[in-house]
């Protein structure tokens, strides 16, 4: 009987013929069809009085104004809203259970899509809300693909950002753009997470490249959703970047620096995302409760803990670390097709054409920036930007430093050293004199030195030797940047120093070649220094040479230190220390800017090349005279290298390059940058007067007052009688009766009162 | 000490004029003068005047939450129609109160059929005018969830076709015949009657005569001919109608003769035809001519009705005499 009523209950509001029909489609199919009737005439009475409502209450508006009429309008107004909300829930019930009857409601999405599209001006916002939330849902259900749902979702989202395009005031564009974005950004990763849907992604890159095809500023929808969905590691083909580009390039200025900034920052934020990712993730041992398992009475709650867990953490490997399945990690400079041709367009277009004054100096930083990157990244040649700096290169300049560093990024090793020469002389000459701030000569000589670290041979023999006079110099950035310059030349061509800056390996090096007749290792232009044979033989041939002199006792040794650990291990750090011990701490000042005096003493006692390491003067000699080429005859010749051979020739690398990624550990090296922060140096200005006594009050965090505690209460109130009795003058009290009256007074009574004080204060209990 | 006359001056701009007591305020420097004279002024926009008997200011109480109000609303303007039937007022008042076929309040929806009918006997021509919006919300209240609504929709019909028969039938012939044949609960698909059918179909014999004769006029002004019917008719007009029939290439002397092809209208396009059932098909139909009508009425809807028909006759009552009069004009008409 139970069932029978179900069967029969009457729904009487939608909610409940909704549930209804979702449990049992066919017994409601009547109901259903009623219901889409219902809708469609609601349809049909919106489409005679909302979407004319407006104008015909505006008309009779017009027409006559002494009337009534602008009182009917008003309540037209309501009208809507009522059918409205009823012709909402209706969608939302249609859209709910359409999916149990495809046949009947095949026409339902399309007139969805039709009102949104053809009468979004006219629609209520809630109206328009509510279709797009029941589109999104006809896609989660397969109603409508989702390139359907793309389709009408972009020239909505187009329609709503453009301006004073006869949107009213109560249009809710600003709204409605939001949720179409979310909605684009979420349709996106649900239809990317199990695998790239390529298909997909590829037809919504072309709606971006037909996007920013068009010569007006709707192409910074494109650039908005191609940088978040790069964020979020959704896209991240070359097609991807290929739209920046063609954003970057672009003719307006909103979109090109849009395009600009994210070559510039996308990366970084993409790495941001990832690594806020997997710090959300809780992470639980899985060893741990591995043990606990064996250590702990076993049960069925611990097990299938352990089950969960280890379900959870094959998940995650097969996701990856936060980043979606088969995400690439390339950054989007290093994806580009052609960067040569990319770069010359950025230039001529933005730089250097007529229209290079519609960007302010923040933009064309942020373009310098971008196009210097790319040159040092690809090794491009882009001649023209090296005279176009030139202009720049001011000290009164603003943002300077961040110019400067591009100039720096912007030089490698295949440009002309004559252009760049140029420009290190403008640099010379602004900034790097006696009648200059020392941090504008501290910047100037740590540009040039990133320069000539790019490009050695930018700089001439007596401009260098100039430079390096500011060694001497009294500004602690200046004399530092002086001495990078010189460590940097040391090792580069040391010939181009003068004899006493040349330090002792690079002087002994420069004799022993004069001596021998060689041609020096001067670099030249156009001369790449490939290498021959094997990379790093000649350090795997010294290790063996040491390591065949310390093997006598290495049998005695190794017996009593096989327990420690790996005996080869030690010994390899020993040796880096010692043999490296020199560059390493030069390169240290060169990285590090903000070292104290006992550091600077230290490097300036390495550059007098100190009495410590005379010692080694003879091993160092032994192992300077083998360059690559002998070490290769010795070793190659003499026996075959093994696979462990190879593994340690790879360590031994390592360890050589560790001084130089000492300060950049985590950047790619192929696209080092140049920070602009630390060209300057050091620089401490004076105190001002606030600061100093914020500091002073610094120091007196936590700590009490010094003074006498006398006097003072701890709660406040005022004196009490007794205390006022006890403070009060003597003088004054001797003469009272009560004081005098005591003298008088006969033995007896004297005797009666001391009595009675005593019975009080026993009473009292003292 | 001395200071300048200038800065004295300066000095007096800001301070504050005290004010006294019995005198005026004193006027700042920089008032303006607005006064101004004229012979006559004339205020536009601002009625001095607040007439009780403008209706106009009633239109809103239609829309009014409490059930009394709107009846009351509905009452007073079925009084005054008489006086402003040939006003401009007529076309808001419609507009606004034809939504009321879907009210929750039965005694509104009682008021408004009253209302139609008054406006009807002053004037069948308004109702013409506005038969389409009729038409639309007679079906909204034929499909509505609320059961009493749906059940009073056919009342309004009924009121509808004794004015403007030939206007409903022209326009929506098909939409009403399916909207009837829902309220009936007479399935198009199936032996699955819909739920709420079933539970109530003993209980509101009455509401089925009702849907029953509405149905009757429906057929009768739809399918039969004009002369069958008039036979109480003018003999001249009927004669002069008849040629009309009989002379199909002269423009019409109904209002908007070419409406049914949509070209002004604004409409959803459907995708494709092909893909939805009959019903679509049907309702995409123009049924101008009678031969339409009855052709259509014949073939989708006519085996379902006798069926009904005969199954309600049996069970006698109200419900079987009206049953029965449907049964002889479908026999008279198509036989």
């Amino acid at each position: 009987m139970g069932r029978r009523s179900r069967a029969a209950m009457l729904p009487t509001n939608i909610i409940l013929l909704q549930n209804l029909v979702k449990r049992d489609p066919e017994s409601y199919q009547e109901e259903f069809l009623q219901q889409y009737a219902h809708y469609e005439s609601l349809r049909d009475i919106f489409m005679l009085n909302g979407l004319t409502g407006s104008d015909s209450a505006v008309a009779t508006n017009g027409l006559d104004l002494g009337k009534g009429s602008s009182m009917v309008s008003g309540t037209n107004g309501t009208t809507i809203s009522t059918s409205t909300s009823q012709l909402i829930e209706l969608i939302g019930f249609v859209s709910q259970v359409c999916s149990c009857f495809p046949r009947q409601t095949a026409n339902f999405p399309s007139e969805l899509k039709q009102l949104l599209l053809e009468h979004h001006k006219a629609l209520p916002f809630e109206l328009k809300e509510k279709i797009l939330s029941c589109l999104t849902m006809l896609r989660n259900k397969d109603v409508i693909t989702a390139e359907e749902l793309i389709q009408s979702l972009f020239p909505l989202l187009v329609a709503y950002s453009s301006h004073g395009n006869s949107l009213g005031a109560n249009s809710h564009a600003k709204e409605l753009r939001k949720i179409i974005y979310t909605n684009l950004i979420s349709l996106l990763r649900s239809c990317n997470t199990n695998g790239k849907n390529q298909k997909l992604n590829k037809s919504t890159q072309a709606v971006c490249f037909n996007l920013l095809d068009k010569p007006d500023s709707q192409g910074v929808w494109a650039t908005k959703l191609t940088r978040e969905l790069w964020r979020r590691g959704i896209w991240d083909d070359s097609r991807t970047v290929e739209i920046m580009t063609q954003a970057a390039s672009h003719q307006d200025v909103k979109i090109a620096m849009s395009g600009v900034m994210f070559f510039l920052d996308a990366d970084r934020e993409r790495e941001e995302n990832f690594e806020e990712n997997s710090e959300d993730e809780d992470g639980f041992d899985l060893d741990a409760l591995k043990h606990k398992m064996q250590v702990n009475k076993k049960t069925g709650r611990r097990g299938k803990k352990l089950e969960n867990a280890i379900k959870t953490v094959k998940k995650k490997k097969k996701n990856g670390p936060g980043a979606p399945q088969g995400y690439l990690n390339f950054s989007a400079i290093h994806l580009l097709r052609d960067p040569q041709g990319f770069a010359e367009k950025l230039f001529k277009e933005h730089l250097s054409g007529k229209t290079k004054n519609k960007f302010d100096m923040e933009q064309k930083i942020s373009l310098m920036q971008l196009l210097s990157r790319l040159i040092g990244t690809h090794k491009l040649t882009v001649l023209g930007i090296y005279t176009f700096f030139l202009k720049y290169l001011t000290p009164k300049q603003r943002d300077v430093t961040r110019i400067m560093s591009a100039c720096a990024q912007a030089c490698h090793d295949l440009i002309p050293p004559e252009v760049i020469s140029v420009m290190v002389r403008k640099i010379a000459d602004e900034f790097v004199s006696d009648g200059v701030a020392n941090e504008v000569a501290a910047a100037g000589i740590n540009t040039i030195r990133e320069i000539c670290s790019r490009a050695p041979l930018a700089i001439e023999e007596t401009l260098l030797q100039d430079l390096v006079e500011y060694k001497g110099s009294k500004a602690k950035g200046v004399n530092m940047a002086a001495k990078s310059l010189i460590a940097l030349y040391r090792d580069v061509a040391p010939e181009m120093l003068k004899k006493k800056d040349r330090g002792k390996n690079a002087a002994m090096e420069v004799q022993g070649a004069k001596r021998e007749g060689r041609d020096s290792k001067r670099p030249q232009f156009g001369v790449e220094n490939s290498v021959q044979g094997i990379a790093g033989i000649e350090l795997l041939a010294k290790w063996k040479k040491e390591h065949s002199e310390e093997s006598e006792d290495e049998d005695a040794e190794a017996n009593w230190e096989v327990d420690a650990g790996s005996e080869e291990g030690n010994v390899d750090g020993e040796w880096v220390t010692m043999d490296s011990d020199k560059e390493y701490d030069v390169n240290m000042e060169d990285s590090d800017d903000e070292k104290d005096n006992a550091d600077d003493k230290e490097a300036d006692s390495d550059l007098e090349l100190s009495d410590d390491e005379k010692k080694e003067v003879k091993d160092e000699q032994e192992d300077k005279g083998m360059d690559s080429e002998t070490a290769f005859r010795e070793i190659a010749s003499t026996r075959i290298l093994t696979p462990a051979d190879f593994a340690k020739l790879q360590e031994l690398r390592n360890e050589e390059s560790v001084a130089e990624i000492m300060g950049v550990h985590k950047q790619d090296r192929r696209e080092q940058l140049v920070d602009a922060s630390t060209l300057t140096g050091p620089i401490r200005y004076k105190q001002s007067r606030e600061e100093r006594l914020q500091k002073v009050l610094e120091g007196r965090e936590g700590r009490d007052k010094f003074s006498s505690r006398r006097g003072k209460r701890d709660n406040v109130r005022s004196t009490t009688n007794r205390e006022k009795e006890r403070r009060k003058n003597f003088v004054m009290s001797i003469h009272k009766r009560s004081v005098r009256g005591k003298q008088k007074m006969s033995l007896r009574d004297k005797q009666k009162v001391l009595r009675a004080h005593i019975t009080k204060q026993k009473k009292k209990g003292y | 000490m001395t200071k300048s006359r200038k800065q004295k001056q300066k000095k007096q701009d800001f301070l504050r004029k005290k004010l006294k007591v019995g005198k005026p305020k004193e006027r700042a420097s920089n008032a303006t003068d607005t006064s101004f004279v004229s012979k006559t002024i004339s205020i536009r926009n601002q009625h001095l005047d607040h007439d009780p008997h403008d209706l106009t200011k009633r239109l809103t109480l239609l829309k009014h939450h409490n059930i009394n109000v709107r009846k009351e609303t509905l009452i007073t303007f079925q009084k005054s129609i008489p006086s402003i039937i040939n006003s401009r007022l007529m076309t808001p008042l419609l507009t606004q109160s034809i939504p009321l076929i879907c009210d929750e309040s039965k005694q509104v929806r009682q008021g408004l059929v009253d209302l139609i009918d008054e406006i009807g006997s002053h004037d069948a021509q308004i109702l013409k005018l506005h038969c389409n919006i009729f038409v639309l919300y007679i079906s909204m209240a034929m499909t509505h969830i609320v059961s009493q609504i749906q059940a009073d929709s056919t009342k309004f019909l009924f009121h509808l076709l004794k004015y403007c028969s030939d206007e409903v039938v022209r326009k929506s012939w098909v939409k009403l015949l399916n909207g009837i044949f829902g309220v009936l609960g007479w399935g198009q698909i199936g032996k699955n009657d819909s739920a709420s059918v079933v539970q109530t179909k003993k209980r509101n014999a009455k509401y089925v005569a009702v849907h029953l004769n509405a149905l009757y006029t429906l057929v009768e002004y739809g399918c039969q001919d004009e002369r069958a019917r008039g036979v109480d008719n003018n003999t001249t007009e009927s004669l002069v109608e008849s040629s009309e029939f009989r002379n199909p290439y002269l423009i019409p002397d109904y209002p908007q003769p070419f409406e049914h092809l949509k070209i002004f209208t604004r409409e959803l396009k459907v995708k494709d035809a092909t893909t939805k059932g009959t019903n679509a098909t049907l309702l995409s139909l123009t049924t101008q001519d009678i031969e339409t009508r009855r052709a259509s009425f014949s073939e989708q809807y006519l085996p379902i009705v006798r069926k009904q028909v005969e199954i309600i006759i049996k069970e006698g009552g109200e419900c079987g005499k009206s049953a029965n009069n449907l049964k002889k004009l479908l026999a008279k008409v198509f036989d």
